[in-house]
């Protein structure tokens, strides 16, 4: 095709020449106002794009059948972020990290798919949910775990390096929270090494507390001196065996970091186990659920509390704001029998139990079949359904005992309480008061179920039961004392 | 200011090639001879095609929205993926686990400047807008599609003034700039 040259005479403004040839128009089938002649136009309407835009339309076709097929999991991914950040105004911190660990592992997905098919792309980086989600996350379990922990888990998961960009850069401030942890543990260690085999009541306090605070001397800060008033408070507890020298350092602890709450709020509920006074944990657990509504097992310390202190309506609404906000979970069916039990409603607490079972029975089953095959470890997600899931099953026991089931007891214990024992020791790597009561009710229902095996095997893995369960199993104390008025505290 | 509208239409330069073919594939579609192809003139022709006069408001509103539209619609897909991933996810150039160079942080770069530069290039010439608002606008033309066309060409002339000053680029820019602040400042979950 001739491209259309300008002409090199000019052609006269006259309307009967074409304006692109010069030649005289041939008017018979044109309006006298048309510019070209007809073989001229007829060429002027076969004209084709100039070549170079071919090569820019298939660059931009191909990428943007590239961006079309991003787009599909990115949407779904990012429907995902954009629901977690809807969660996290909702105060709804598990089900936000929930969300957020969904579009990663969109991303993660597609990019093991993309490396799969072809290796040699396993040198790059291709797919993820961004730097925004990441840091989230670990902001997200800097609140609902502890600061510490999210330290511990960026220096795992992270390239060091990552650290220098503009989005991730503040997650360096819970590492430097982990060093400061780490350096005051360690230097706590060397001092209670001397101490090692003395017992609780030759333990010079003062002295310890000065070579505490020593500690934190060198470069002060909150952090540094939270973690030295949380270990005056455990030396205290463990010099003194009760709780009156410790509240003062846990207050002080609470004020300059508040939160730390998975360090405190156990110590607090076994203080008012001791002594009752549960005003302080009740406060301090309602401004942690108000923070995060999904902290299941900081609402059940708080409603357990509210039943021991008696206010058994308030526990009884704190279990709907707990159902409200984590539906169905089994701590809601367990607190929610425990207040049963203490109105005397033993047949109200069973039918319970059985909804609770039928809501999470799967699910629990599920958890226990991943925990006897890995053997190992258990999912972060997991592992906070595990801890949910055991009051559910300390409460079956005691609505068995209750009704003088004690061979249903000792199975349910069994089967479910020893294998919970053995799996939460082995996670805490610690003798808690949790594995404490576990242990305790195995003990209690082989003891009147007469299942000596049982006791013996007990005794063999976690050493002996309670005092308060032996005073039990020996019927010092009556079921219904204990589960029903409350006398002591089995969970 | 036509220095403004070439140094805008350089840097935007895969719009002006896209806007010029599918302004070339409208013109033979609806069979108006082309004058002249090349649309690489160093003068506010620069990223159209210089076309014999269009009769009639249907051809002439045809003219004015289809390859805009069309651009627009190669941006759409370009746009979204590139902004989710840079600055709502906020996708880095390392992977932040392994370290490695992520390679889809600069096909983000690039999907994302090739949107904006398809974005703008979506409106026509203004004397070509300009001859739209007359065909619309004349007696000759009855009140539905005076109703139904006001508001699209009165948009396609704003545009093309926006487009022949350069401003459009100008607002791009600020557009990206306030994407890069939101993710810097508050992209941020927490």
């Amino acid at each position: 095709m001739k491209r259309f040259e300008a002409p090199s005479f000019s052609i006269p403004k006259d309307k009967r020449f074409c304006a692109r040839c010069g030649e005289i128009k041939k008017q018979r089938f044109f309006s006298p106002n048309e510019d070209f002649c007809s073989p001229c136009r007829e060429e002027m309407l076969r004209t084709r794009p100039r070549w170079y835009a071919y090569p820019m339309l298939a660059a931009v076709l191909v990428l943007t059948a590239a961006a079309l097929w991003i787009a599909a999991f990115t949407s779904a991914a990012a429907v995902n972020v954009c629901e977690g950040r809807r969660l996290v105004k909702e105060h709804r911190l598990y089900d936000a990290d929930g969300k957020l660990e969904n579009a990663q592992r969109i991303m993660s997905e597609k990019e093991e798919r993309l490396v799969e098919k072809f290796p040699g792309l396993s040198s790059y980086g291709w797919f993820s949910a961004g730097f925004h989600t990441l840091a989230s996350r670990y902001d997200l379990m800097a609140q609902t775990d502890s600061r510490i922990e999210a330290g511990y888990a960026i220096e795992k998961d992270l390239d060091v390096g990552s650290l220098t960009s503009r989005q991730l850069k503040r997650l360096q401030g819970y590492i430097d929270i982990r060093g400061t942890f780490e350096y005051v543990s360690d230097n706590l260690s060397k001092i209670t090494e001397e101490y090692e085999i003395s017992s609780p009541e030759d333990i010079p306090l003062e002295e310890m507390f000065k070579r505490l605070d020593e500690i934190g001397a060198s470069n002060p800060s909150d952090e540094k001196s939270g973690y030295i008033e949380y270990y005056k408070a455990s030396v205290a507890q463990y010099a003194s065996g009760g709780f009156e020298e410790t509240l003062p350092h846990l207050d002080k602890m609470i004020k300059l970091l508040p939160d730390e709450y998975n360090m405190y709020l156990n110590t607090l509920y076994e203080h008012g186990k001791d002594t009752g006074d549960y005003k302080k944990l009740i406060e301090e657990c309602a401004k942690v659920t108000a923070r995060n509504r999904n902290s299941v097992d900081i609402y059940a310390i708080s409603i357990k509390a509210q039943i021991n202190s008696g206010d058994l309506d308030g526990a009884e609404a704190a279990c709907e704001e707990l159902r409200r906000y984590n539906s169905d979970c089994p701590e809601y069916y367990a607190l929610l029998a425990m207040c049963k039990l203490r109105r005397g409603d033993i047949d109200g607490a069973a039918e319970i139990c059985s909804l609770g079972d039928s809501a999470n029975g799967e699910q629990i089953s599920t958890m226990f079949n991943q925990l006897l095959s890995s053997k190992n470890e258990i999912e972060r997600q997991s592992e906070r359904f595990f801890l949910q899931s055991f009051d559910l099953t300390m409460v079956k026991t005691a609505v068995a005992l209750l009704q003088s089931d004690y061979p249903g007891a000792n199975d349910i214990m069994y089967n479910q309480g020893y294998t919970y024992a053995y799996y939460y020791s082995y996670i805490t790597g610690k003798h808690d008061p949790i594995t404490q009561s576990l242990i305790d009710m195995v003990y209690i229902s082989a003891r009147l179920d007469g299942d000596e095996e049982v006791m013996s095997t007990v005794k063999e893995q976690f050493g002996e039961p309670s005092e308060k369960a032996i005073r039990i199993a020996d019927k010092e104390l009556t079921l219904s004392e204990v589960f029903v008025d409350g006398k002591e505290h089995l969970f | 200011m036509t220095v403004f509208y070439l140094a805008a239409k350089l840097l935007t330069f895969p719009g002006v090639f896209l806007k010029a073919f599918w302004e070339h594939c409208t013109l033979r579609l609806l069979r108006i001879p082309v004058e002249d192809t090349s649309f690489l003139q160093a003068n506010e022709l620069f990223g159209h095609i210089e076309h014999d006069l269009i009769t009639g408001l249907r051809k002439n509103a045809l003219f004015c929205f289809l390859p805009g539209l069309i651009n627009a619609a190669f941006s759409a897909p370009l746009l979204f993926t590139s902004s989710v991933n840079l600055f709502y996810f906020g996708t880095g150039a390392r992977d932040a686990a392994t370290g490695l160079t992520s390679i889809m942080f600069f096909v983000y770069i690039i999907m994302f400047w090739v949107g904006v530069s398809l974005l703008c290039n979506t409106f026509p010439l203004f004397e070509d807008a300009l001859q739209l608002k007359d065909k619309l606008f004349s007696e000759k033309t009855g009140t539905a599609a005076k109703v139904f066309l006001s508001v699209p060409s009165a948009i396609v002339l704003v545009g093309s003034f926006l487009e022949r000053y350069g401003i459009n680029v100008l607002l791009a820019g600020a557009f990206t700039a306030a994407l890069i602040s939101y993710s810097v400042f508050t992209a941020a979950i927490i």
